[in-house]
């Protein structure tokens, strides 16, 4: 890397250099079983450059050809900019649980094994698929201002999929979790929810009214929020296609909601003190008591708005920098979840769904296959709730919300929310 | 080239490996893309890489990597071996294939890799500023565009040693309409395996793709129910892709009893006029190939005849568990991954009726056209479309827009009432599975109708 920044600062060229190096081990059950030890080393590298104000592009992937880099990006050199490199940081950044980092692949056979076990011995009919995998990384920023950072992780993630058959009835439950560090990883937590869906989907059952209160987990939050996630970036503001672009400082949401996209939570799987640029990441608020805060910039997006970067710069692979987001955070509400669920008289609790993303994300509508609901009526849970389609506009949803749950869970260690309770929405049901 | 696959091969003999694979992939791509009147992105990249898969006698091990030369081949090949060795449980077989060596390259009628970046630009241009300058109510637009071009080398202990390459054009034009806080958007995917050609002279469709944007700015929300559907070519594709072709992967149901008791071969799933196909060897397709990711020939392969489950999509191990034929349809995205049982191009062969007999006797339905995208949990799955029409009376009627469509495999197939002679593929389509994502494959489909069908809606 040293020598290519020396050789574009001989040729006053000013520029970035990204690299990503990473190994990983998974261990996956198949149908209760074994099937396949996987390990996999990687390392490549992406040289952004800027000449007259245009940016220029190149990226190897297992390969590094300094010449090559710098001839592809000087010939993509297209993009018109006006953003200016971040100078003098260096970072180094470790975020190393040595008991994750030494756990070994029979370790992670013998946890996968367990899980199997446990969920087997109470559920002796179902089939559970399980992957669990160790994913070590690190990644180095360097530029021709003098930036200079590194972030090293280390991450495990536990995936169980359990699949249960009655005649042509097919029930699948999926959960997930990801830990930085190993005293954090809690399985019975995963397993106990598991048996909680095992248990309330013996009966399939119709709500009574096709318009009635929604409770979203927090697993199935994400379809309230990926029009706002999309919404708050500088890209979509930028194309001036932001439903929120005129509405910073309104009070747009409900009250009760707020939600910050915060880099330094250390629970958190992204947390870091600077983004895949060298800028330094601050915490943002999106949306405070309902009022709408800040949008997300990469460099290039904000210099484009005449914006403050803000340090949301991120990389997917070695791809370029554009607007992201890190660890998304909900504040909780006062209730518990049992009282939300129990002053209904009828309600749905949402878990898995599917179609998520398919639509026409920023005008906030959404029409999903209930892929795993729950009906409870008064506060009990009576059935799985299956053949239907729940619609409505996460805009309109999140502008009027009956109460957030206390309780709060971490979704893929990228989203931490309560359980969101809607007043109505719309079910439609086969026949 | 040659040394690391004479070393592959010396170190699983030495080793008396029952079966073992090298696969070595070398790509480059350029990217393209506009947002707004700015280009967003112009870049190219580089890639190398391989892995080495290892059967075990309970087990496989496997090892994806960048680095490749003579010693750390010898690495890699002793990680993946001892990963196979670590794993106990039931014995696993494989189905074999014997020896093939093989070349193959897909020709490009226009190589994209001949054609300067600037020419690749000014053409995406000359499409954006068709849709910027459709109507003041497009507020902006999007234009995504990569070609691929890849080398695929392929060996294994029972003497496969094949390579094969392709060129891929991947990308999509999105028009977004805007007016008072109503944002509407509407795509057009684009591309194609046989050359730069296949996305020149698509300055209508950018135009159409403007127009509809503008149009689903006053088209009403459909209202939730159950509906008589007609299902133009792109979405009765994706509808068969998500209602039974992942269902027909056999890596879903060899190792589940009860699955395979619902998907016993001659069991009924649809009317008689009824079929459906996987086809990697039809030509020009982005599903298209000649091997599979474990060097098996690819072949035509039947999985609803006259409406009855006559087969399913393979891999060696899957084929071996299962007691039926091969099929030549495990596929990996890349190099960094094991090949799972894939679709290639997934299709309902077409009938008799026209689209007009086909609408002629609804009296209230709905005419949902073009593809968002599906999912499937394989009883129920969902497929959305860009756009619906209100058929009424056995006519097109207003526009409606956020059709998403839900069904049960064990239904929805059933409720088929009519196929349109007017089969069309489209060629824009990724496939997720597995956390591998996107797979080139393609689906095709004459217009179909289907009774009570699912619609969620306000």
């Amino acid at each position: 890397m040293e020598e290519l920044v020396k050789r574009l600062k001989t040729e006053s060229i000013e520029g970035d250099i990204f690299s990503r190096r990473g190994t990983s081990v998974v261990v996956t059950f198949e149908a209760n079983k074994l099937k396949s030890i996987e390990s996999s080393e990687s390392s490549g590298t992406g040289l952004r450059i800027l000449i007259d104000n245009k940016i220029g592009y190149a990226s190897q992937y297992g390969i590094y050809e300094p010449d090559w880099l710098l001839e592809k990006a000087k010939a993509t050199a297209n993009i018109e900019t006006k953003m200016q490199l971040p100078s003098d940081i260096s970072i180094k950044e470790e975020v190393y649980d040595s008991a994750l980092e030494d756990i070994q692949i029979e370790s992670l056979t013998k946890l996968g094994r367990n899980i199997i076990d446990k969920i087997l011995s109470s559920y002796p009919d179902v089939i559970c698929n399980v992957e669990i995998g160790k994913d070590k990384g690190e990644t180095l920023i360097v530029n021709t201002r003098g930036v200079d950072c590194t972030r090293k992780k280390v991450s495990l993630v536990v995936g169980i999929h359990v699949n249960r058959i009655k005649g042509t009835d097919m029930l699948d439950v999926y959960e997930e979790t990801v830990v930085k560090r190993l005293e954090n990883l809690d399985i019975d937590k995963l397993i106990s929810k598991i048996f909680y869906s095992l248990e309330s989907s013996e009966n399939i059952v119709k709500p009574s009214k096709s318009r009635l209160p929604v409770v979203f987990t927090p697993k199935a939050v994400y379809v309230l929020l990926l029009p706002l996630m999309s919404a708050l970036s500088g890209k979509i503001l930028l194309m001036g296609a932001s439903p929120l672009q005129d509405k910073v400082g309104e009070k747009f949401f409900d009250e009760k909601f707020t939600l910050i996209d915060d880099p330094s939570n250390h629970e958190g799987l992204s947390m870091t003190s600077f983004d895949d640029e060298g800028t330094p990441t601050r915490v943002l608020s999106l949306v405070d008591s309902g009022v709408v805060g800040e949008f997300y910039f990469d460099l290039h997006t904000a210099s484009l708005l005449g914006k403050e970067p803000n340090g949301h710069g991120f990389r997917g692979g070695l791809g370029q920098p554009s607007p992201g987001l890190t660890n998304l955070v909900i504040n909780p509400g006062d209730s518990d979840l049992k009282d939300i669920l129990s002053s209904f008289e009828e309600i749905l609790v949402v878990d898995q769904m599917m179609g998520v993303g398919q639509g026409n994300i920023l005008s906030g509508e959404f029409s999903v296959n209930i892929h795993l609901g729950f009906l409870y009526r008064k506060g009990e849970v009576v059935g799985r709730v299956k053949d239907s389609m729940l619609a409505g506009n996460a805009y309109n949803a999140l502008g009027n919300i009956a109460g957030l749950s206390r309780e709060r869970e971490w979704i893929e260690g990228s989203l931490y929310s309560p359980y969101i309770c809607i007043p109505e929405l719309t079910v439609v049901s086969k026949g | 080239m040659e040394e690391i696959k004479e070393l592959f091969l010396k170190l699983s003999k030495e080793k008396g490996v029952r079966y073992g694979e090298l696969r070595i992939e070398e790509s480059e791509i350029t990217s393209i893309s506009f947002r707004g009147k700015e280009l967003e992105e112009l870049s190219v990249s580089k890639s190398r890489g391989g892995n080495i898969r290892i059967l075990g006698r309970y087990g496989w091990g496997f090892v994806s990597f960048n680095e490749i030369n003579y010693k750390s081949i010898r690495d890699y090949f002793e990680q993946a071996y001892s990963a196979s060795n670590l794993i106990l449980g039931e014995d696993l077989d494989i189905e074999y294939s014997g020896p093939t060596v093989d070349r193959v390259i897909i020709p490009m009628e226009k190589d994209f890799r001949e054609i300067p970046l600037e020419e690749k630009k000014r053409l995406l241009s000359e499409y954006n500023d068709i849709m910027l300058n459709f109507s003041p109510k497009i507020q902006s637009t999007q234009i995504r565009y990569s070609d691929r071009f890849s080398r695929r080398y392929f060996i294994n202990t029972e003497g496969v040693d094949v390579v094969q390459e392709r060129g891929d054009i991947a990308g999509v034009l999105v028009a977004i309409a805007k007016e008072g806080d109503l944002v509407e958007q509407y795509h057009y995917s684009i591309g194609g395996i046989n050359g730069f050609q296949v996305i020149e002279g698509l300055h209508n469709e950018a135009l159409h793709t403007a127009e509809m944007a503008v149009k689903l700015l006053s088209a009403p929300v459909i209202k939730g129910g159950e509906y008589t559907v007609v299902l133009d070519p792109r979405l009765a594709g994706v509808f068969i892709h998500e209602a039974f072709g992942h269902l027909s992967e056999a890596d879903h149901v060899y190792e589940n009893e009860k699955l395979r008791e619902l998907m016993v071969i001659g069991k009924r799933f649809g009317p008689d006029f009824l079929n459906v196909v996987d086809d990697p060897t039809y030509q020009g397709l982005r599903g298209s190939y000649k091997y599979d990711d474990e060097g098996i020939l690819a072949r035509k392969t039947y999985l609803i005849k006259d409406g009855i489950l006559v087969g399913r999509l393979h891999s060696r191990e899957t084929a071996k568990k299962m007691g039926e034929s091969i099929t030549g349809n495990a596929r990996a995205i890349n190099y960094r991954f094991q090949p799972i049982v894939r679709m290639s191009n997934t299709y309902i062969e077409p009938r008799n009726y026209s689209f007009e007999e086909l609408i002629s006797d609804i009296k209230y339905g709905i005419y949902a056209v073009g593809a968002y995208g599906g999912q499937t949990s394989m009883e129920m799955f969902t497929f959305s479309a860009q756009e619906g029409y209100i058929i009424e009376n056995g006519k097109i009627a207003d526009l409606v827009r956020d059709v998403v469509l839900t069904g049960n495999v064990f239904v929805t197939l059933q409720n088929i009432e009519g196929i349109a002679n007017d089969l069309r593929f489209s060629q824009g389509g990724g496939c997720g599975k597995g956390g591998q994502s996107p797979l080139p494959v393609s689906t095709g489909s004459p217009h179909i109708r289907i009774r009570n069908v699912v619609i969620g809606g306000r």
